[in-house]
Parts: structure tokens; C-alpha cells; sequence
């Protein structure tokens, strides 16, 4: 496993996400999916973005690439730089040439994310004659080569066969062919496992982590099972209702989570060792986007709540190498006011 | 593929039987029989029996039918009321006429239909969306023959650009062809919005774009490659009313194709001339729906390899 060196520089950062705001004009006024959202991914690391479904890891992401869906979704604010260029002032065009060849992203969803009437070969040698100037024999050589990478059996059959001749599984493995044949230094993957069975899930995120170490790009990996974290992440970002609440290097927040959303998801991680510990879960529901809690966002389920809590919004603020928490919990000396329980 | 072929051409067989049905029975609807159509309405009963016997229309019904059936699978169309000559090579005469009318007339429609249905779902409800909302509902509403009236007017009559009527020049064509794609134009346009909008959504052009695809690559290539399956159908169904439309269309501007012709037998109740003409479109819709089921199994994959 390749955990981050605590205490080793910072790796330079290749994705750095500052302040996002990402809003969404809805039937009853806008509102906002991501709220000043600050995370980095370094050269060559993978960073897992976890959190409860709707709570804007997808948005966060799609704004990387500047593909929020308009003209309802818009990113109103912060900067997202890649290897140092501001994303947000790119025009259209260069944004264009930056999606797939420097960035690349993959779906939740393999069964829709191909287009079912081209063949994965003249999908995946779109994606090649996009970015490099190539025949188009060689273009389905290399289209070849990325079948056999990411493990498709018989990769020249393949090449002419249409999306709903595969599984669910040999399809994500297209995707991630797909997105991988121009190298790209980052890979976005969206829940990229959540549809599938769990053999097929454990084959996948094998296959990411391989094709990791010989490619050697950065991972931004979206979803909301801790367990795939520990198995491929470096470092963790927690979102809660559009919001970072804790940020840390893997080994820490497995080992000391800081924030109490974080504690809570930990405890509902199924442990398969003790099966007959009854599963922790977090009790109430995520909020919804049109009445938001004031203060924390958590604090309606936060067992730790104080009455601060329910009227201040509290700033991410480092605890500890590399681990940063948004909580009242902590850097508050403990006589202050308001630090009475709720 | 090819028993998907074969399964369609034997539906068609079925559906050409049933038109043949159809025809016959309406024919025997018309009050007094073809007998008294001949001979005017002032004919003796002994000259009727006497007609009825020479065409075979005392024989039992069923009889006819097979007997009628018979000839028209062999190509025999019969002679005409009117003027005794065989009907087939009449009709067959004035085929490329009328298909050289529907196919301008498809051509016209699409070239309106297609990009002002592509901007509408690119961009719903903006000013162009409207238009074509407006456009659309005139086009439904309007009946081709006044659309066609109100063309030979202006441009005919007072510009004088295009000749009125007839088949003369090559300009001939553009007129009818015009007044008989304006209505389909309407509803393909519509068509092709809906469908375009609902595959707008769909998680693929995600994928299309995240590649780095121009917004013309993905609208054009990855959105319409799927949309344009639905609209096929409707095209398909569209070019059946076109056939019905053509037969007016064609008496308007006086185009010597098989509607026009089909028009004046009617007037002259030339009973099988009428019932020939009624089994070519028959025939001609059935090319159609095998030919869009072939298109359909073209453009969708998932068909072509089902079986
Ligand atoms: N197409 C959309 N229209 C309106 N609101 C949307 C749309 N997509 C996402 N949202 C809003 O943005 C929030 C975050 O969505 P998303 O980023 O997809 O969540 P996640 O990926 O974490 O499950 C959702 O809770 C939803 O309210
Ligand atoms: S700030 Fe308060 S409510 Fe929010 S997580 Fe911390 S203790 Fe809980
Ligand atoms: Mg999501």
C-alpha cells in the first residue's frame, strides 16, 4: 500500500480546488450543491472524495473539468487550478483540449456512459484522434493496446463489438481505457464501482491501482464506501452537505477521525471480522439544499452538537500532519461560551 | 439480421393480404355495383345481369376475390372502365412523377425540419424554439393545397418564377414539392426537439465531452446518431400521409403522377383502376416500413444484433 509519508514534503500539488461554489437555479430559487470547497490532489497521488450521496462530490468534480450541467448548474466562485493554470479562465476551446488528454474522467454508470450505437473501438479511437495527430491504423493499434491494459480478453474482437455486447463490468473497463489512452496526469473516477457487484467492484479498483503504478497519474476517486478508501487512497476528503468537514491522510482517519460525520460513517463501515456487532449508523437524514441547517451543517445529527454549533459555521483547521477538521470540537479552549452540550 | 429481414417481409406479405381484403370489400360497398357505374343510372335489369355476367360479377364472392387475387399477384391489374386499356402500365407510367414529388417534398421538409429542430432542444425555449414552435402549428394547420394555391399565386402568377402547373422544366417540381414538405416539416421538427432533447440527458454525452469532444461533435455526431431512431418512424409514417397528401397536391398543380390520375378515375368511378391504384400504394407503403426497418436496424446496433 502506498501511503502518503507523513513526514515527507507535500508532493506538488497538480489539482488545487480553492473556495468552489457551484449553485443550481431550482423550481424554488437556487441552491448551492458545493460551498467553498478546498481539497488538492498532489502529482502522482490518489485522493479519495467521500461522502452520503447529494453531497456534491459529483459537481465538485465535474467543475474540474468545467462540465457542471448548464445552463441550471453554474460554478459562481473559487479557483480550480491544474498543474498551476487557473481551469476557471480557460475559454471554452482550451477547455476542450484539456478534457482527455490532461484530464480525464470516468462515470458511475457503465451501463449509460457508452454511447450504445458506436463500437468501443470507434469510441475509444475518438478519444485517441481527438488529442494526437495519428493514422487511423495506428490509432486502432493503440486502441488495441489500451483493450489488452485494462484486462479485456480477445482486445481485437472486442475493438468491433457495440457497448450492450459486455457487462457491466467489461464495459467500466472500457471507460477506463478510454480515458487512460492519451495519459492523462489526472484521472477523475466518479463512483467508478458503485454499480457493480462486489467481485467485479474488488477487479476494478485492482485494475486502477495497477494501471496507477505504470502510468503513474494522479487519482481523484469519488464515492461513498470507506472501505474502497483504505484499499487505494493516500489521502481522504469528508464532504458533508456540500462542504469539506475533514481532510487526512488515510492511516489518520482511520486512526483517529477527527470530525464527528466522519466518526459516524467509520461506524458504519461493515467490519466483516465481527458480523455480529450491530452496524452503526448515523441517525437522521442528509439535509436537503433548500433549508439548510444554520451553523454546522451536521449539527442536527451531530451527537457532540453544542449550542454554538447551531449558529456559527465552523473553519477547517489543522489538528494534526496533514489532518484538517471543520468542527467547534476542536482549537475552542473548552471554558469558552456556547461549548455547553445541546 | 437476416431473420429479422425475413420475419419484416413476412409481416409485409400479411399486411398486403389484409389490404387486398380491404380494397375488394369497399369496392362491393359502392350501391348498385360497378354494373350500374358502366351503364348509368337509366339501365334495364337485363343489362345489368347482362354486365354482371361478362365481369364475372354473378360468381360468389369469395370466388371473385381469389379469381381477383389471383391476377393481381401475376401483375394483371385488369383493363379500365373508362378506357379499356390495361391499367398496370398506366399506373406505372406515371410512378416516377409522383416519386419524384415525394422525395423533393422530403427533401424540402428535412432541410427545414432538421436544423430548426436541432437549435430547439440545443437551446429550448430560446427565440429560434419558438419560432419553430409557430412555424410548426402553421404547418400542421395549413392544408397543403392552400399552401400550394397561395405559392402558385404569388410566385407563379405575380413573380412569375416558377411555372404554375404541369411538368415542363425542371422548377416544375419545386412548387408542389414545397407545398406538400411544409406540413411535414411541422411535425418532424417537433420530432426531432423531443428526441433530441430527451438523449441531451442521457449519461454518454458526459463521456463524449469529458473526452474533450467539440459541443458540434457531441450535438451532431453522439446526441443525433440516437436521436434520429424515433424520428424515423415518424418519418416513415409521415411519407404514408405524403402519399395521401401527393393526391391532392398533384391535382392542384396539375403533376401527371399517379394521385392526379388516381383523382380523375375517381370522378369516372373507374372502379379497377382505383383499386389497381390503391394496391401500389399499398405495395409501395410496405417497401417503406421494410426499407425504415432496415434504416432502423442500420442506425440501432441493439436491433442489428438481436436477430
Ligand atoms: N441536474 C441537477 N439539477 C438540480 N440540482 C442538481 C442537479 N445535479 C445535482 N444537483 C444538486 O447538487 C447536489 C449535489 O449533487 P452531486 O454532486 O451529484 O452529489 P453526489 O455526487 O455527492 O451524490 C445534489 O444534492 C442536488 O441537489
Ligand atoms: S461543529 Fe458541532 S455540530 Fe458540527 S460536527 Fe462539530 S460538534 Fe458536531
Ligand atoms: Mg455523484
Amino acid at each position: 500500500m502506498m501511503y502518503a509519508d507523513d513526514g515527507a514534503q507535500p508532493m506538488a500539488p497538480l489539482l488545487e480546488i480553492e473556495n468552489l461554489r457551484v449553485t443550481f437555479d431550482g423550481e424554488d430559487g437556487e441552491v448551492t450543491a458545493v460551498n467553498g470547497v478546498t481539497l488538492s490532489v498532489g502529482q502522482g497521488e490518489t485522493v479519495a472524495l467521500v461522502g452520503e450521496s447529494g453531497c456534491g462530490k459529483s459537481m465538485t468534480a465535474l467543475s474540474v473539468l468545467r462540465l457542471v450541467p448548464a445552463p441550471l448548474g453554474a460554478i459562481r466562485g473559487g479557483s480550480v487550478r491544474f498543474a498551476g493554470e487557473e481551469l476557471l479562465m480557460k475559454t471554452v476551446e482550451q477547455m476542450q483540449e484539456i478534457r482527455g488528454r490532461d484530464i480525464a474522467m470516468i462515470f458511475q454508470e457503465p451501463m449509460t456512459s457508452l454511447n450504445p450505437v458506436f463500437t468501443c473501438g470507434d469510441q475509444i479511437m475518438e478519444a485517441i484522434t481527438r488529442h494526437r495527430v495519428v493514422s487511423k491504423r495506428e490509432a486502432r493499434e493503440q486502441a488495441v493496446e489500451m483493450l489488452r491494459l485494462v484486462g479485456i480478453p480477445m482486445p481485437e474482437r472486442r475493438l468491433y463489438e457495440y457497448p450492450h455486447q459486455l457487462s457491466g463490468g467489461m464495459r467500466q473497463r472500457v471507460m477506463i481505457g478510454m480515458a487512460l489512452c492519451c495519459a492523462p496526469k489526472l484521472l477523475i473516477a466518479d463512483e467508478p464501482t458503485t454499480a457493480l457487484d462486489v467481485t467485479i467492484q474488488a477487479q476494478i479498483l485492482d485494475l486502477l491501482r495497477t494501471l496507477k503504478r505504470k502510468i503513474g497519474m494522479a487519482i481523484l476517486l469519488i464515492t461513498h464506501d470507506l472501505g474502497i478508501v483504505a484499499e487505494v487512497a493516500e489521502r481522504v476528503v469528508i464532504m458533508y452537505a456540500g462542504e469539506v468537514v475533514e481532510e487526512a491522510p488515510v492511516r489518520s482517519l482511520f486512526k483517529k477521525p477527527a470530525h464527528p460525520y466522519t466518526r459516524g460513517l467509520l461506524g458504519s463501515v461493515p467490519k466483516l471480522d465481527r458480523k455480529e456487532e450491530e452496524l452503526k449508523t448515523i441517525p437522521g437524514n442528509v439535509p436537503s439544499l433548500k433549508s439548510m441547517p444554520s451553523g454546522c451543517r451536521f449539527h442536527p445529527r451531530c451527537p457532540n452538537a453544542r449550542s454554538l454549533c447551531a449558529k456559527a459555521a465552523p473553519a477547517l483547521l489543522e489538528i494534526g500532519e496533514g489532518q484538517r477538521v471543520a468542527c467547534w470540537l476542536y482549537g475552542l479552549p473548552s471554558d469558552r461560551e456556547g461549548v455547553e452540550t445541546l | 439480421m437476416v431473420l429479422y429481414i425475413l420475419r419484416r417481409l413476412f409481416q409485409s406479405v400479411w399486411v398486403l393480404v389484409g389490404v387486398t381484403v380491404l380494397v375488394f370489400a369497399l369496392v362491393q360497398l359502392i350501391p348498385g355495383g360497378p354494373a350500374l357505374m358502366i351503364l348509368g343510372e337509366d339501365a334495364t335489369a337485363e343489362q345489368i345481369t347482362l354486365v354482371n355476367q361478362r365481369l364475372g360479377l354473378d360468381r360468389p364472392l369469395h370466388v371473385q376475390y381469389l379469381d381477383w387475387l389471383g391476377k393481381v399477384v401475376r401483375g394483371d391489374f385488369g383493363v379500365s372502365f373508362q378506357d379499356s386499356r390495361p391499367i398496370l402500365p398506366d399506373l406505372l407510367n406515371r410512378m416516377p412523377a409522383t416519386l419524384e414529388l415525394l422525395v423533393v417534398a422530403m427533401f424540402f421538409s428535412l432541410i427545414i425540419a432538421l436544423p430548426i429542430g436541432i437549435i430547439s432542444a440545443v437551446k429550448p425555449n430560446s427565440l429560434l424554439d419558438n419560432v419553430g414552435r409557430v412555424l410548426a402549428l402553421l404547418g400542421v394547420s395549413m392544408p397543403s393545397f392552400w399552401i400550394g394555391l397561395l405559392l402558385i399565386m404569388v410566385f407563379a402568377r405575380n413573380l412569375g418564377w416558377f411555372p404554375a402547373v404541369g411538368r415542363e422544366s425542371w422548377t416544375s417540381v419545386i412548387m408542389p414539392a414545397f407545398a406538400l414538405g411544409v406540413s411535414m416539416a411541422g411535425i418532424l421538427m417537433r420530432m426531432i426537439r423531443s428526441s433530441l432533447l430527451e438523449v441531451l440527458r442521457e449519461d454518454y454525452l458526459k463521456t463524449a465531452r469529458a473526452k474533450g469532444l467539440t459541443e458540434k461533435v457531441v450535438v451532431l455526431k453522439h446526441a443525433m446518431r440516437n436521436a434520429i431512431l424515433p424520428v424515423i418512424t415518424t418519418i416513415a409514417l409521415q411519407v404514408g400521409n405524403l402519399l395521401g397528401g401527393s393526391v391532392v397536391i398533384e391535382t392542384v398543380f396539375a403533376w401527371p403522377g399517379m394521385g392526379r390520375f388516381c383523382y380523375m378515375r375517381m370522378l369516372q368511378r373507374d372502379i379497377p383502376t382505383i383499386m389497381g391504384n390503391l394496391m401500389l400504394y399499398a405495395v409501395f407503403v410496405c417497401i417503406l416500413n421494410i426499407v425504415t426497418d432496415l434504416l432502423y436496424a442500420y442506425f440501432d446496433p441493439r436491433i442489428r444484433y438481436s436477430g
